[in-house]
């Protein structure tokens, strides 16, 4: 395995949070940058350190039967080892229960949850990928642990992503630390829809003891995890959204 | 990294640490010197306390007090603050442990552990957020549980209560100093090789240390393991990130 090259595999990289990651990060590691829409992903190689080496890793996570595969195939054609995972990718739909149907809940899961677990599997064989694997980090959300309207599935997948974190965070010990980061409402693509109205603005604006997030404040908490600093931390949600799930008087 | 800007350095800034004379304190003030802040450290043994400032990169000024002696405290920090500036962050990792079970348990004793444990925390951050020693930018504070904040385990109710009580306290003054531009949020280490874990496990031999090591995934923790998220929490990367408890534990808290 000496001659392969140590990389970060960020899943939706292509925007907001995971687009931030990855060029943050482009500064210390090489990179795969996972998305659908393999322009995006051209552009965002070109925002990232020129040093490092940027792979682009194209792949719908929601064609979920397929991902084991397409992975593996990538990191055999490329020669390549990842010591890194960080699974950016989300999918939100904010939708009423009566409103919920099988469809979402699937792409919400795949999305989420399922694509998650898999790369974890495919990058923890060391057939695959040797022993070079030794971080993860999902992005999860705070509302893992608390309730909201129309929020149902998308909680449900982060719920389970955090109960899926810390179980791999025992079952890889030592080799591997796994954690989560949980980000209050940080304003990206996939959020847009909440941000439409200024009301909510305002609204949000009130409920956040230090104010609305930018995607670095994640992205800077994605680097501590990576980093040899947080060397006995695993198995943990580090939750950064402003004070917003402490503060009850909002 | 936008710009070049290094959002987990501590350069420029100043910062308050206390029980730094040996063990996490001591690391803490090292690798926050290595970062680049200029430290006012506090103990009641100043033979180690002089030891940590001799090793720090960057200026250190000392105080000797005792944290539950609360008539002098605030006066020392003032004139120390004026020779090192106003401050930007305060961490209080000054503590103590205690082992009793509850047919032995005393009024008293828990009272000494509430004073060292909790309510200098709040003393401390009294003192902090005021005007006359908070600089106004970049600030704050991160203090140190344990994971007996969270878990439970026999003869260790002192402690505990002492520890879980800083939870709701940073919770609390997240919110009532984020107005003021202060983040507050605490680490929750799991155990520690460090003088202080000697001291309540002497009693107990090395199959006690080979059990307690198997609760961690990772292994037992060294001081620094503990420093680094203190730094983490102290710098600007951290800038959205308050009323948080922060396991720094080798996965004791994940089982």
């Amino acid at each position: 395995m000496s001659n392969m090259e140590k990389y970060v595999l960020i899943t939706g990289a292509s925007s907001g949070i995971g687009r931030e990651i990855s060029v943050q990060i482009s500064q210390q590691y090489n990179l795969i940058l996972h998305g659908r829409d393999r322009q995006k992903l051209e552009s965002v190689k070109q925002d990232c350190n020129h040093q490092s080496v940027v792979m682009i890793w194209q792949n719908d996570l929601n064609d979920i039967g397929n991902i084991e595969i397409s992975l593996k195939e990538f990191i055999k054609a490329n020669k390549i080892s990842v010591s890194a995972f960080v699974h950016s990718a989300g999918y939100m739909k904010m939708l009423p229960l009566k409103a919920t149907n099988l469809k979402i809940l699937n792409e919400t899961m795949n999305i989420n949850l399922f694509s998650a677990i898999l790369i974890s599997k495919v990058l923890a064989n060391k057939v695959v990928n040797g022993s070079d694997l030794s971080r993860i980090v999902f992005i999860s959300s705070n509302i893992s642990n608390f309730g909201s309207k129309a929020f149902s599935s998308y909680a449900a997948s982060k719920s389970a992503l955090d109960g899926f974190m810390r179980c791999l965070a025992v079952e890889l010990a030592p080799n591997v630390r796994v954690n989560s980061v949980l980000p209050g409402g940080v304003r990206t693509s996939m959020t847009e829809a909440i941000y439409e109205n200024p009301q909510v603005i305002e609204r949000m604006k009130a409920q956040y003891p230090l104010g609305l997030g930018e995607t670095s404040d994640i992205a800077n908490a994605v680097g501590f995890l990576l980093s040899d600093q947080s060397r006995w931390v695993t198995g943990q949600q580090i939750t950064v959204d402003g004070g917003r799930t402490i503060n009850i008087t909002g | 990294m936008n710009s070049g800007i290094n959002p987990y350095s501590l350069s420029g800034k100043k910062i308050l640490v206390t029980g730094a004379a040996s063990g996490i304190g001591r690391s803490t003030s090292w690798i926050l010197s290595k970062l680049g802040a200029d430290l006012l450290l506090i103990d009641l043994n100043e033979t180690g306390l002089n030891e940590t400032i001799s090793k720090c990169a960057t200026k250190a000024i000392g105080i000797v007090v005792d944290l539950t002696d609360t008539t002098t405290l605030k006066e020392k920090i003032s004139i120390a603050v004026k020779e090192l500036g106003l401050l930007n962050g305060l961490a209080h990792i000054a503590g103590k442990p205690s082992m009793v079970p509850l047919k032995a348990i005393t009024q008293k004793s828990c009272i000494d552990i509430f004073n060292i444990n909790t309510y200098s925390a709040i003393e401390l951050s009294k003192i902090f957020s005021n005007r006359t020693i908070f600089s106004g930018e970049s600030g704050s504070i991160v203090f140190i549980s344990s994971v007996y904040g969270l878990v439970g385990s026999a003869a260790n109710i002192a402690y505990a209560a002492s520890k879980a009580a800083l939870h709701g306290v940073t919770k609390s003054l997240a919110i009532e100093l984020a107005p003021k531009k202060i983040r507050v949020n605490c680490i929750a280490p799991g155990f520690v090789e460090t003088n202080m874990l000697e001291k309540s496990s002497s009693l107990f031999n090395e199959e006690y240390k080979n059990n307690i090591s198997k609760l961690h995934p990772l292994g037992l923790g060294q001081p620094e393991d503990i420093s680094y998220s203190i730094a983490f929490l102290l710098s600007d990367a951290a800038k959205w990130i308050t009323g948080s408890i922060m396991s720094v534990d080798g996965g004791f808290t994940a089982q």
